[in-house]
């Protein structure tokens, strides 16, 4: 089934507010974006990140949509580039050293050009100095930490798949056997909310990047979520599981169940789960289905 | 359409680890001040089971270690706060503080520990000084990933108690609150019902830490932002310091 013949790749996501961030009056930290935004396509991106969301990161919810508007522009200028090389080597030297540069790079800039067009107000400077007087200085001194967000995204191609993630979050692939696995080691220096940031300085050394060549065999499902999801499983396994379930559901009735639970499901484990704000995308082989 | 099973195994809320080390050393035993600790810890469980209800995203699980000649656990069962009984301690012995760090050292590897657990909090009570080598078994702490991402606050119990090996213990958590100074037992009551409910609050839904911002470089570990603790009272009503 899932030889030989280029796979269409079709994308689907959702985002919820996490049931703690809603006790507390918090707007979704969390961005999603993708494309094709409908239907199945040679070629497919998807990105997630997660908006830290403390008091010093004021506008994290905007700098997480900046992320995934950034990187879904990046990677299709990059599929383009390289969509007539031949040399798989050529294109994961390129993507993994230019890469993680150019998506921290586009990230601060579009940053800069939202805090042009949109100055710090005097609302959000009181707050800033009734929750965290002591980052008044630094913040005035550089805002753009203010939008920290993490950054995951996935590019699939007719003959390969870049993976790309700077600090917590998930992403998973599922085989054409179903087996889910975790390309990317987890990054044992992350421990309880620890993660690593777009607006820390130099962020691309800390990206942690994938190449998959495609011999003849594809992957079935692809799914990439902010630490939310993950955090609502007790253990690895009942999360790698997501991964399983949703490939057998796609293969047995199609995807049009998942996008109609999809919003429910993720509430439900904000609820139960960690009460952050959850988001999950997936990519997935339209041959399965 | 009709709801289709959700995908994955079973969800769960975070656990967050909450541990008591308690000095029962035979110091503890005079002018009440081990029954006044037993006192405190019972009274402040209604008030920690409310706060914990309000996070219905973290499952508080509470025990305790004791020491004074040797170390055991004295709750040994990581036990949910709504099932949580406290258990009188009892004085008598030395002050084995180093054989209790080693105990809980053990206890803060993965495994047991869960990697998606919350930041534990772990609070050290004592009246007195080490009579072991305290050094070695808090330097096992703090060698573990959970050791230093721990929220580590100490009790000191009258004026006999050793600042400095409390602040050791306390780590970076020294410098923002210092050991609890209770000369009395109501100051001793303030304490113990803080670490029980504002504590854990804040231990509970702990923000995003995020790398050193300034170098770059990975923090060893941050602070969870902890309220003020209580502050001594002052006046004619306050009461008397008597340990």
């Amino acid at each position: 089934m899932m030889f030989g013949k280029k796979p269409l790749w079709e994308v689907l996501g959702e985002s919820v507010r996490g049931s703690s961030h809603a006790r507390k009056g918090k707007e979704n930290q969390d961005a999603i974006a993708w494309f094709p935004r409908r239907g199945g396509s040679r070629y497919a991106i998807l990105s997630v990140s997660d908006g830290h969301g403390s008091a010093p990161h004021f506008r994290s919810d905007q700098g997480s949509r900046l992320a995934v508007e950034i990187a879904i522009i990046a990677l299709k200028e990059f599929r383009e580039a390289y969509r007539r090389t031949r040399s798989l080597s050529l294109i994961k030297n390129v993507a993994e050293e230019k890469l993680p540069q150019l998506l921290c790079r586009n990230w601060r800039e579009a940053v800069k050009g939202h805090l042009q067009e949109n100055p710090i107000t005097d609302k959000e400077w009181a707050r800033l100095e009734e929750e965290c007087p002591d980052m008044l200085k630094t913040i005035a001194a550089d805002p753009v930490p203010g939008y920290g967000a993490t950054l995951l995204a996935v590019l699939v191609t007719p003959g390969y798949a870049l993976l790309l993630q700077l600090g917590d979050g998930d992403i998973i692939t599922v085989a054409g056997n179903g087996k889910p696995e975790r390309p990317l080691s987890k990054d044992p220096g992350l421990l309880a909310n620890e993660t690593s940031s777009l607006g820390m300085p130099a962020p691309w050394q800390e990206f942690r990047t994938c190449f998959q060549a495609f011999h003849e065999k594809y992957p079935g499902l692809f799914m990439v979520s902010t630490d939310g999801y993950a955090n609502s499983f007790p253990g690895e396994d009942d999360f790698l599981k997501v991964g399983h379930d949703l490939f057998l559901m796609l293969q047995k009735n199609g995807v049009d169940d998942i996008r109609y639970n999809l919003h429910e499901w993720l509430k439900e484990a904000s609820r139960v789960g960690s009460g952050d704000d959850v988001t999950l995308g997936l990519i997935y082989n339209k041959d399965i289905s | 359409m009709p709801e289709k099973k959700r995908p994955g195994g079973e969800l769960a809320s975070r656990p967050l680890h909450f541990i008591w080390i308690a000095d029962c050393s035979g110091s503890m035993g005079v002018d009440g001040k081990i029954q006044s600790l037993n006192n405190a810890i019972r009274e402040a469980i209604p008030e920690m089971r409310a706060t914990a209800g309000e996070n219905p995203n973290a499952r508080v699980l509470m025990r305790a270690i004791k020491f004074s000649s040797g170390a055991q656990w004295h709750i040994s069962q990581p036990t949910p706060i709504e099932e949580f009984k406290w258990e009188d301690l009892s004085a008598g012995g030395v002050t084995d503080m180093g054989k209790a760090f080693n105990l809980l050292a053990e206890q803060l590897k993965i495994p047991p520990m869960e990697e998606r657990a919350l930041p534990p909090v772990l609070v050290l009570v004592s009246d007195g000084q080490p009579s072991d080598d305290y050094g070695s078994g808090l330097l096992r702490i703090e060698e573990l990933p959970w050791g230093q991402k721990a929220v580590r606050l100490a009790i000191a119990i009258g004026e006999d108690a050793d600042h400095e090996v409390l602040e050791k213990f306390m780590g970076r958590y020294a410098a923002e609150v210092g050991p609890l100074q209770a000369n009395n037992p109501g100051e001793l009551k303030n304490f113990v019902r803080w670490v029980s409910t504002e504590v854990v609050k804040s231990a509970s839904s702990p923000p995003s830490e995020i790398l050193d911002e300034d170098t770059g470089r990975k923090k060893i570990a941050t602070n969870i932002p902890i309220p003020l603790p209580p502050g001594k009272e002052e006046g004619p009503e306050a009461p008397d310091d008597v340990w």
